[in-house]
């Protein structure tokens, strides 16, 4: 019994391909299936930006108030702009750092040094692109300063800092200033509403097409609360 | 032999044709159902990531955070309003009290919650607080019950300390008692339940929106449904926040179709167990007891200190004198004390002494400090302390103790001697 060999050759000849009408349908569902899933997936990546960096602010404030745990202090924000400098990422308690808005010093905190959107630095010329933004009342920087302002019952507040919310609403009073800041930029990499400006006054609010700086602050209470907890309260 | 080898030809030609036919068949119609597998298989992925169970643990963990933020500042709160130096002077510990809607701002404490000793419910007081709106998973702002006695403003006449017993308890739907006599319940309000109502009235509260009246978010709204007849808010008065009385009043944490409010307690000994770690606090202890050192008027009552009045500014001691216990026995019947490290056991120092002061410190497990039991010693000292407190004559007896107070052995008897 012979067994038959076929050759599975092709006849190109009878090869017709698909019909314009089939290409239509698939391209149509392809469309269909890009559009339904990408601008989600655009939405989501943007959504878990938000999130991640709502996550590391948590992250920042819990770091912060382990320093002053530690150190009976507040860190102070770093100015170094040459990120190959030693100290680059570090606290920096001169008067000229303490005193405004500076980075939050990322390594002395050990946490990442920018929100979603960082762009990493190698040059002192580079952009803080997505680099924490941090803000301290003076009274809590220092050992001094801090021991006595953490429970005085008033005049505890050198820089009186204030949030607002896109309204215009005071969002804390005067007998209980913030005495950190820490904000994001957001997406659009710009210090939006009240943040834009150099004072003591920043804005929270939720995100829309206008606002979209994420920023957290750390207070009195909750830090005295923890500080006498670990049994650190002066 | 060439038959056979026609037939081959022939079967040949004829699979050719088969194949070709095939060819000719297709339609496209695997691919149009490959891409309709492809995108039901997205769908599914991204739908599946929003699944109820992670939706409702993600709200879960945030109201969680949110009431323990929210602990964690009215305590620190508590704490920071004695100030930088523990004084005499210094005020008691006191809870802030809720934002009734009365305050000049949204977030703002109430200046007066209701009468005295009477307990208040309100939305948390995040902006005297220095918090942000702290809001639970279902984005609803914090909130508040503070016991009568631990309230600020208008605050009980009775001794504030660690024994001060609030006037809140918490049950779960079988009537189990989770907590007795707390100072108060930080409560997210959870979704809206059948019946409640939280749209704006004429004020738009832009942190919190809605609207003051506690029915509309602590449970449950029909009393037809109230476990055991409790609800967590007072009936019958002003937005349903104030309590008519200072009798104690059970609030309900459970999760059914009536009831999703979820709770944090905060106790007397959470407030305590963070001011008694001050340094200050035990000097203030020794000064109060240093009163009793060239104290000449007589000595009276259970304890001792009956004769004794705190000087009209002496908030510590109104507070605290009742931990004190004062025994007089003379030049000529002096009593052995010996005081010991409480780390060691070790003994540290001993002395005569023709008068014993001493302060009683936190209450162990075995001792009740209600009202009823207050004025027996046993609640306050421990052995040998109590047998020789109590014992008519001095033979024999002796007592034993530290000489500072020590956050990290707060039920350690406190002793002082006149030698």
């Amino acid at each position: 019994m012979r067994t038959l060999k076929v050759k599975s050759s092709v006849n190109l000849n009878f090869c017709q391909g698909f019909s314009l009408v089939e290409m239509a349908i698939v391209l149509i569902i392809f469309g269909l299936f890009l559009s339904a899933t990408l601008m989600p997936l655009s939405a989501q990546r943007s959504i878990k930006d938000i999130t991640d960096t709502r996550a590391s602010l948590e992250v920042i404030k819990e770091a912060i108030y382990g320093f002053a745990i530690i150190n009976g202090r507040l860190p102070c924000p770093t100015l170094i702009q040459n990120p190959g400098n030693i100290n680059y990422g570090v606290e920096d308690c001169s008067v000229a750092s303490i005193s405004a808005e500076g980075y939050l010093p990322w390594k002395t905190l050990g946490v990442p040094e920018g929100d979603a959107w960082v762009v990493h630095r190698t040059a002192a010329t580079d952009p803080w692109t997505g680099y924490w933004r941090y803000r301290i009342d003076t009274n809590f920087s220092a050992v001094g300063t801090f021991n006595t302002s953490i429970l005085a019952t008033s005049s505890a507040f050198a820089n009186s800092l204030f949030v607002w919310d896109s309204s215009g609403n005071v969002l804390n009073t005067n007998a209980e200033s913030p005495i950190a800041i820490v904000y994001s930029l957001g997406k659009n990499l710009v210090a939006d509403g009240q943040n834009s400006s150099a004072d003591t006054v920043y804005q929270s609010d939720e995100i829309t097409t206008t606002f979209d700086d994420q920023l957290v602050w750390i207070t009195r209470p909750t830090l005295v609360s923890k500080l006498a907890m670990a049994g650190k309260l002066p | 032999m060439k038959l056979l080898q026609t037939n081959d030809k022939k079967l040949l030609n004829q699979q050719k044709i088969n194949v070709s036919q095939k060819m000719m068949n297709q339609r496209g119609a695997a691919l149009i159902i490959f891409m309709l597998v492809l995108i039901l298989s997205a769908a599914t992925y991204f739908v599946g990531g929003l699944s109820s169970n992670t939706v409702a643990l993600d709200r879960e963990k945030q109201t969680q955070a949110a009431l323990a933020e929210a602990k964690a500042a009215l305590i620190g709160d508590a704490v920071e309003k004695q100030g930088s130096t523990l004084s005499s002077s210094t005020p008691a510990v006191t809870l802030s009290n809720p934002d009734l809607g009365s305050g000049a701002n949204e977030g703002d404490e109430a200046a007066n919650a209701g009468a005295i000793d009477h307990s208040a419910i309100g939305r948390f007081p995040w902006r005297s607080l220095g918090t942000v709106a702290l809001k639970d998973g279902s984005g609803e702002c914090l909130w508040y019950v503070v016991s009568g006695r631990f309230k600020t403003y208008t605050h009980t006449t009775m001794p504030l300390n660690w024994d001060t017993q609030g006037q809140i308890d918490v049950i779960d739907e079988k009537d189990n008692q989770l907590a007795t006599n707390l100072a108060a319940l930080v409560i997210a309000p959870g979704s809206v339940l059948s019946g409640q109502d939280r749209s704006s009235g004429q004020v738009v509260y832009p942190q919190c929106g809605g609207n003051y009246d506690a029915k509309n978010y602590l449970d449950t709204f029909d009393l037809n449904n109230a476990i055991l007849g409790n609800v967590n808010y007072f009936p019958g008065t002003a937005n349903n926040s104030k309590a008519q009385n200072s009798n104690n009043t059970t609030f309900v944490m459970t999760n059914n179709a009536s009831y999703n409010d979820r709770f944090i307690f905060v106790t007397a000994d959470d407030i305590f167990n963070q001011v008694m770690f001050r340094a200050a606090f035990s000097n203030e202890i020794d000064t109060l007891l240093a009163n009793f050192q060239n104290m000449t008027i007589s000595i009276s009552t259970g304890k001792g200190t009956g004769n004794f009045t705190c000087a009209n500014t002496d908030l510590f001691c109104e507070n605290w004198i009742e931990m004190v216990f004062v025994k007089n026995y003379g030049v000529g019947n002096k009593v052995p004390v010996t005081w010991f490290d409480p780390k060691t056991m070790g003994t540290v120092g001993t002395a005569n002494c023709q008068r014993v002061i001493i302060f009683g410190g936190q209450k162990t497990k075995t001792q009740m400090r209600d009202a009823s039991a207050k004025n027996n010693p046993v609640n306050y000292l421990e052995a040998p302390n109590y047998v020789a407190f109590t014992a008519s004559s001095s033979s024999g007896l002796s007592y034993q103790g530290v000489s500072k107070f020590d956050p990290h052995f707060p039920t350690l008897d406190v002793i002082q001697c006149v030698p």
